[in-house]
């Protein structure tokens, strides 16, 4: 019996959109009661995934996915060329199922944090529950081409969504975010068209090789084609390098691109902080996990050989994220700007994490992920909140605000902190987890030399600073606030953003103090994952 | 074979051609109505059943015909149900004043030279048809009467006759070294090479191919938006067909060094397209530079022989997105004047179904998801690639890599409109679109999404019979 509880997870939203359709422009309380309505269905559905999640299942990791549905889509006859096989193919592990959990979570909240939306509201809600769709299609699929459809997917209706309900900017952001972005699964398209035509099983019948872009079949050496581009015997070379190697970095770049690593990573600032606020917690909570989650999965699982021979340069990339990205977030007087480079460092620690090749090191990317998800959405939120107010998020014009709105600063604490990474909340965990992975791996065999774990930390105490100075001169001192204007409007939360802020603090605070939850149902595919990528020779 | 022999043969082999004789008895039949002061709408109609007949009497068959010189394959029928749909869909569009009998007469007439110059296996005959549908494209062009459009059209025929010159002087020296101008006798020689080079020149400019794309941005500035519509489909897609041909039957001549020739010129074209296309304001210059980087794209597609099927797709696709974004642009023109972007500005606020569809047809000619484009591009990387790791060549590679940038680069001038459309902020705009021409874009960008959909769709509709 197939169950269909993915496919009914990844479709709720769009069934949503669909809805909105018959829809009058006006109604606007009517279409964001429905955007919540399916939302929350997607997330219930979600929470009821976790209940019938097994996390010992499995033995390698080509059969450790639950929940698997798969059907063959396009099936289409080119000639001699073949014929052309694009299945339906869906499935969850443990790496996917908490990105998956947290990615709906997220969109309920999104959905609250856009309640006061006034211009568009339909066609608003239409393209945010359509990204909603292909996020989690992202996370889901196990077919490179539903894959890759999914993650362009996500690309027309984030245009669109920073485009027209963004800041004074944002044509510019939304045009330099879809190019930059494209240029990435533009390469990832390649790398996917030479795997296609490296992968295959003899037909039987009449002795023809059927091509797939079954995720499962280019995860494993059997499937290559002998002589193929990309088999692990090609001689292929493109500028000296092996093709394998090649199409690693092409996946790699195009991953990290969207991650993002630090000579790509201009477009991040700009479109988070022109997107409206619930868009920059998508942006920052869910698109930059599409880029980690690409990795772990496609990048790594299918290039083992070449991940280990890039594993020193990729944590490289890492520790360059986290200290560019700290110095970067430091210098900012906008807030929101801040925020932005400071989830470029945050994200340096899963690259480290993954170069690492060690369990400790997975896991803690894998954590840091899903505690960066919590975190940025909720510090984006704690952004609007003060732009709601005053339309403005210039460090210093505030100051003081600690005395004036006492609940505001407590959610403001708990969350600083917990991306500072102070023991006990979400933040935490993960860097620790890295750190303990690079050292690890410096200690066993050398891979990573003891100075990338060590600059990481240093890049934490950046972190501290930045946070610590932003804490002291906004919340702290007398309270004062640039323009007479804005006195009346300085209220605290209303229940509203209680309501949006209390789960995801709940959720930074339960994941720091007790992440056994998480890492106990990811832990058995993390370590399935390594035992894929990590137990090769490196190649000379 | 006698004279006599010869003529019984053609006398029987009428039935073959039978979509060109439906079209061509039904010009003839166009002008006497014309003269007869009929009005457009049944014109218009009439020549609607007219092509509806060439389209459902097409001949499914396969061999030569007229002593040897029309062959029928595969490739000349889905031609022939291909195109009449295309010309159809030219003729559906929005009501201007320089339509009239003539106008449509002389599509017609380029429609029987393109499918004339798919059919031929002579190189006489195919001189013959192209320059049919060259004449006829350079009276069209001029059909607005103006300044711009006689420069237009002025600047076509000058172009036009140069290369159609030195594509006879390269048949006389194909003539010259091989005595028959059939194109399978042909077999590699010096002189023969240097006649083939010269010949293609003349289907390169057909085909918009750099540097014989000089008369690509003028004409289509110049000339009625409908008559480009048609320009940048049939005659160039029944030049396409016709280098298919060529390069199928002239295996004689294959050499590896025209393989790379070849390559060398779709990466030049491709480039050329799209930097030109970067900086373009006017919408009907900017698709033209765009068209100009999809031949680019179709060009490679001509000269393998295993992909029938790639190109079938690729030129179906590649006229359903033409016909739409053409379409597009016509209904949104005002009088007299070009579609320049600032036109649009601010529109999608009031009709955002038209800025839906602005977007469908952006998004299919840059190559992405959800449509039909890019199945497209998925297909012509995939057979690329095929071909990069069977012979190791880096033509084909830098082929790719050139395609793959200048799609994420032609991302930005194709979506311009889209975000004039909807990004720019301008409540005066006004534009009218009646519910006929609407159905018709929403039926295009339907298709376009079926495509991607169900890319086997039109399996049923031009099947193989020789694979």
């Amino acid at each position: 019996m197939i169950s269909y509880i993915l496919s009914l997870i990844i479709w709720m939203p769009f069934l949503g959109a669909f809805t909105l359709l018959f829809f009058n422009e006006r109604q606007t309380p009517e279409i964001k009661i429905v955007a919540l309505i399916f939302s929350l269905i997607q997330l219930l559905l979600s929470i009821h995934l976790v209940w019938g999640f097994d996390p010992n299942y499995g033995d390698h990791l080509l059969t450790s996915f639950q929940f698997v549905e798969k059907f063959s889509w396009i099936s289409m006859s080119l000639g001699s060329f073949g014929s052309f096989n694009i299945d339906y193919h869906l499935g969850v592990d443990g790496m996917s199922l908490w990105l998956v959990v947290l990615s709906s979570l997220i969109t309920v909240l999104g959905v609250l944090a856009s309640w006061k939306l006034k211009q568009q509201v339909r066609s608003y809600f239409m393209l945010y529950l359509l990204l909603s769709t292909s996020i989690v299609g992202c996370f889901l699929a196990l077919d490179f081409f539903l894959f890759y459809l999914f993650f362009e997917l996500v690309l027309l209706p984030m245009f669109f969504l920073i485009g027209l309900w963004g800041g004074p900017r944002r044509s510019y952001a939304s045009i330099k975010f879809f190019i930059y972005t494209l240029v990435g699964s533009l390469l990832i398209l390649v790398t996917m068209i030479a795997l296609y035509l490296s992968v295959g099983v003899l037909d039987p019948i009449n002795e023809t090789i059927i091509h797939s872009f079954n995720l499962l079949h280019m995860m494993d050496s059997n499937y290559f084609i002998e002589g193929s581009s990309l088999a692990k015997d090609s001689v292929l070379t493109f500028m000296g390098m092996p093709l394998r190697a090649v199409a690693f970095l092409a996946l790699f770049l195009g991953f990290a691109i969207k991650l993002p690593i630090v000579p790509f990573h201009t477009w991040l600032p700009d479109a988070h902080v022109e997107a409206a606020t619930p868009i920059s917690v998508i942006l920052a909570a869910l698109l930059l996990k599409l880029g980690g989650y690409g990795l772990y999965r496609i990048a790594f699982s299918i290039f083992p050989d070449a991940a280990h021979h890039f594993g020193y340069y990729i944590a490289i990339c890492g520790v360059l994220a986290v200290i560019y990205g700290g110095l970067n977030a430091m210098a900012q007087n906008d807030l929101k700007r801040m925020i932005a480079y400071s989830s470029i460092s945050h994200m340096g620690f899963v690259l480290i994490g993954l170069g690492s090749f060690t369990v400790e090191g997975a896991a803690g990317g894998m954590f840091q992920m899903i505690a960066h998800g919590f975190i940025s959405a909720a510090l984006f939120l704690i952004v609007g909140v003060l732009y709601d107010r005053t339309q403005n998020r210039k460090i210093e014009n505030f100051s003081g605000l600690a005395t004036k709105l006492p609940g505001y600063s407590f959610v403001v604490m708990i969350v600083f902190f917990a991306s500072l990474g102070l023991p006990g909340l979400a933040g935490f965990v993960g860097e620790l987890l890295v750190l303990m992975g690079a050292f690890n791996v410096s200690a066993v065999d050398g891979m990573l030399p003891n100075w990338i774990g060590i600059v990481a930390v240093i890049g934490l105490l950046i972190t501290a600073a930045y946070y610590l100075w932003t804490i002291q001169r906004m919340f702290l001192g007398k309270y004062w606030v640039r323009e007479h204007s804005w006195e009346p409007k300085m209220k605290d939360l209303n229940i509203r953003e209680w309501m949006i802020f209390t789960p995801l603090i709940l959720g930074v605070v339960v994941l720091g103090m007790y992440p056994k939850i998480i890492l106990d149902t990811m832990n058995h595919s993390l370590e399935l994952f390594i035992a894929h990528v990590g137990n090769l020779k490196i190649k000379p | 074979m006698n004279i006599n022999e010869q003529l019984i043969e053609i006398q029987e082999h009428f039935g073959v051609i039978s979509s060109e004789i439906i079209l061509i008895m039904g010009s003839i039949i166009l002008l006497i109505l014309g003269m007869l002061r009929l009005p457009l709408f049944w014109i218009k109609v009439f020549v609607a059943v007219v092509l509806l007949g060439s389209f459902l009497f097409a001949q499914q068959i396969s061999g030569f015909f007229f002593t040897r010189t029309i062959i029928r394959d595969d490739l000349s029928y889905l031609m022939t149900q291909l195109l009449p749909w295309v010309t159809l869909g030219v003729l559906c569009f929005k009501r201007q004043t320089h339509q009239s009998y003539e106008f449509y007469f002389l599509l017609m007439s380029v429609l029987i030279g393109s499918l004339f110059m798919v059919g031929s296996h002579n190189l006489l005959i195919l001189y013959l048809a192209i320059e049919l549908t060259s004449y006829a494209s350079y009276l069209l062009t001029g059909f607005h009467f103006n300044e711009k459009g006689s420069e237009a059209a002025m600047k076509y025929l000058l172009f036009g006759g140069v290369s159609s010159a030195v594509m006879l002087f390269g048949i006389s020296l194909l003539y010259g070294a091989h005595d028959s101008l059939y194109f399978d006798t042909l077999e590699f020689s010096l002189l023969g090479a240097t006649g083939l080079f010269f010949f293609l020149s003349g289907l390169f400019f057909k085909t918009s191919i750099v540097p014989f794309h000089i008369w690509v941005p003028a004409t289509y500035e110049g000339a009625p938006t409908d008559a480009v519509a048609f320009f940048s489909t049939v005659p160039k897609i029944a030049g396409f067909a016709a280098l298919y041909h060529v390069f199928k039957w002239t295996n004689g001549l294959f050499n590896p060094l025209l393989e790379q020739l070849i390559l060398i010129l779709a990466i030049l074209t491709i480039v050329w397209g799209t930097l030109a296309a970067l900086r373009q304001t006017d919408v009907k210059r900017m698709l033209s530079f765009g068209a100009v980087a999809h031949s680019g794209f179709i060009l490679p597609l001509c000269l393998v022989m295993d992909t029938y099927s790639i190109f079938k797709y690729y030129v179906i696709i590649y006229a359903v997105m033409n016909i739409l974004a053409f379409l597009f642009v016509q209904l949104h023109e005002k009088k007299g004047e070009n579609l320049s972007l600032s036109d649009v500005s601010g529109l999608g606020i009031k009709f955002p179904l038209l800025g839906v569809i602005s977007v469908i047809w952006a998004v299919a000619l840059v190559g992405l998801p959800p449509t039909g484009g890019f199945m497209a591009k998925l297909f012509l990387f995939s057979t690329a690639w095929q071909h990069y790791e069977s012979m190791d060549s880096i033509y084909w590679l830098t082929f790719i890599f050139v395609g793959v940038l200048s799609s994420a680069a032609s991302l930005y001038f194709y979506l311009r409109v889209p975000y004039f459309y909807f990004f720019k902020e301008d409540q005066s705009k006004k534009i009218k679109i009646n519910k006929r021409h609407f159905l018709i874009l929403t039926l295009l960008a339907f298709t376009l999404i079926l495509l991607f959909i169900q890319p086997n769709i039109f399996d049923r509709f031009a099947p193989m019979i020789n694979p």
